[in-house]
């Protein structure tokens, strides 16, 4: 075990600059805009409705910024299981890595371990920290626009703790839920290269059309595989809920939020894809352990 | 065909199993066969030394050793099938297939927690004392490390795990004289025991003469001798013709023959010194002259030089 966590190190110690000093930065960098912002009074706030306090201020914010790390973090983790699966290749030290007794599937394993845990976490981390920035933006915004009330440290501070954990668990959810399109992409990195960025679209598409022209018209509209795809890549809140638990006058409900978005996951589907990951990874690695070759 | 078993080298290691035997090694890209059923067998303890031109097989024999490439016929090391079950013989057996090939995006001090984390048997205090000394510091980052000092920081890494059999496939290459002589010099000083076995390519073969137990010569995917080096100096002799015994010397069947600086140099294979010595300059030849010798010499009807 320790051997497969030391692999896990390596993953993050080889991605740090997207995973730990880029949010860094980025956090760094709004931070200073939001400084620069109450300094020089070139702050904006259009306010509709009544009753609320800073901290729903802060819960609509927290969310937003949520969602804007969510892009990130996929985006990301697109590109990391594009060029983490051939790395090894590419920086010539393929052959290191295979004089050290661990198997392909291992190292490969390790990789898309890595992909769903340890390197979300970072940028979830980068979530918490920028939602403390946030949160003291919040409780600093009522003296600049006194129609928030007055400052409540302790409702922020809640907000803070109720959004992290729905956001926690959207993150746990949808990372099993787009494990499969993640491995699949890496898994075609370890065959073609960077090559699998369009290739990890291009080949469904292929195969989709060629099912609209061999069973025309017999399926749902774009066919069979697109339907399924197009299902497969959704993973999301139903936005009604989480807009009433916004724009309510109470504390969200973090246990009611949760039980919903558990309650929302198609679960054989999602084991379905956990298990389609695994058999890829593993193909993947059976190449790697065939093919020796080199390419930038 | 070459038969360990008639080796003359008696160290008490060999009686022990054999490190490597292949049987039938062939290996084949597309309609192209690079290994043409090769045979051989390496005891414990030896350094042998692997060598041929680029593109005879050097490094695909190297491997099917190393578990990194599936071969047909029978390849066995340490008794296990090594493509079959890679991950588990390295945990006894080192290389270094290019010193190049250390991850450039780690730190040194990065590269020895992460392989301590990984391989059983290595010793990051061991790599640690090996560095002392040389110019690699463990905070300097691989990438901006020197050929030399990737070199230098490859090796102290080998040679901090406890392996049976270390396989270096051209380790040298690109290094001035300097490195590769300091190179070989650590390998023999600090790492060799009775119990390990050392197999290497190189083409700078005479800086490795020294240290070599045996030797083995490929051409076309065929191992044209395997030897140990007492028996290749008893068997192969270098004669500098005088002028007026060339033809006498010719008579004898030399196996190469060529001129140097106006004097006439031949090479025998299996002649007695004795024949010789009357008709000019007797000595050992260098493995270099013997590798030159023997890559001319046509090959015999199944491809091994009798």
């Amino acid at each position: 075990m320790s051997a497969f966590l030391t692999l896990l190190r390596r993953e993050f110690i080889e991605h740090r600059g997207a995973f730990f000093y880029a949010p860094l930065i980025l956090i760094a960098i709004l931070t200073l805009l939001i400084v620069l912002a109450f300094v020089s009074g070139h702050t904006q706030f259009s306010f509709y409705g009544s009753g609320a306090a800073g901290y729903r201020l802060f819960d609509t914010a927290y969310f937003a910024i949520g969602f804007l790390w969510w892009a990130y973090l996929f985006l990301v983790l697109f590109f990391y299981f594009a060029d983490a699966f051939n790395s090894d290749w590419r920086n010539n030290s393929m052959l290191f890595w295979k004089s050290m007794p661990q198997s392909d599937f291992r190292i490969l394993l390790s990789k898309l371990v890595a992909g769903l845990t340890i390197l979300p976490v970072m940028v979830f981390l980068a979530f918490l920290l920028t939602g403390i920035v946030a949160g003291a933006a919040s409780l600093v915004a009522p003296l600049v626009l006194p129609v928030l009330g007055a400052p409540d440290p302790s409702g922020t501070l809640t907000a803070w703790a109720n959004i992290s954990v729905v956001a926690f668990s959207y993150l746990v959810l949808a990372l099993l839920w787009y494990a499969p399109f993640f491995a699949w992409v890496g898994a075609l990195s370890t065959a073609f290269g960077r090559w699998s960025v369009p290739l990890a679209l291009v080949i469904p598409v292929l195969f989709s059309l060629f099912e609209n022209v061999v069973d025309f018209q017999s399926g749902p509209g774009g066919g069979r595989l697109l339907g399924f795809l197009r299902q497969r890549l959704s993973f999301t809140f139903d936005t009604r809920d989480l807009q009433a638990a916004v724009f309510s006058n109470s504390p969200i409900d973090v246990g009611a939020l949760v039980e919903k978005l558990v309650a929302g996951v198609n679960w054989p589907s999602l084991l379905g894809g956990i298990v389609f990951a695994i058999v890829v990874i593993y193909a993947a690695s059976e190449y790697r352990r065939r093919v020796l070759k080199s390419f930038a | 065909m070459p038969d360990s078993a008639s080796k003359s080298a008696t160290a008490p290691a060999q009686a022990a199993a054999p490190l490597v035997v292949a049987r039938g090694l062939k290996k084949r890209f597309g309609s192209r066969e690079i290994l043409h059923g090769i045979d051989f067998t390496i005891p414990a303890g030896r350094v042998y030394g692997l060598v041929g031109h680029n593109g005879a097989g050097k490094t695909t024999t190297l491997n099917a050793i190393l578990g990194l490439t599936p071969c047909q016929g029978s390849i066995k090391v340490l008794g296990v099938d090594p493509f079959a079950r890679r991950a588990r013989l390295m945990r006894d057996v080192a290389f270094i297939s290019d010193v190049a090939s250390l991850p450039r995006f780690l730190y040194v001090r990065d590269l020895f927690g992460l392989v301590a984390g990984i391989h059983p048997n290595f010793s990051r205090s061991r790599a640690e004392s090996l560095l002392e000394g040389t110019e690699v510091r463990p905070g300097a980052k691989i990438g901006n490390l020197s050929k030399g000092m990737l070199a230098q920081l490859h090796l102290a890494v080998v040679m901090a795990i406890e392996a049976r059999l270390l396989v270096l496939d051209e380790p040298t290459l690109g290094l001035d004289i300097t490195f590769r002589k300091r190179f070989y010099r650590r390998l023999v000083e600090e790492y060799m025991t009775p119990d390990r076995t050392l197999l290497i390519t190189t083409h700078q073969v005479d800086e490795i003469e020294f240290m070599l137990t045996d030797i083995m010569f490929m051409r076309d995917g065929a191992l044209i001798l395997d030897a140990p080096m007492a028996d290749v100096g008893r068997r192969y002799l270098q004669l500098v013709a005088a002028p007026e015994n060339i033809e006498a010397a010719r008579a004898l069947g030399p196996v190469f023959e060529e001129t140097r600086f106006g004097q006439t140099v031949m090479v025998f294979d299996g002649l007695n010194r004795e024949k010789l010595e009357p008709l000019g300059t007797v000595s050992m030849p260098t493995l270099s002259d013997l590798f030159v010798a023997l890559m001319q010499r046509e090959p015999t009807p199944t491809g091994i030089a009798a």
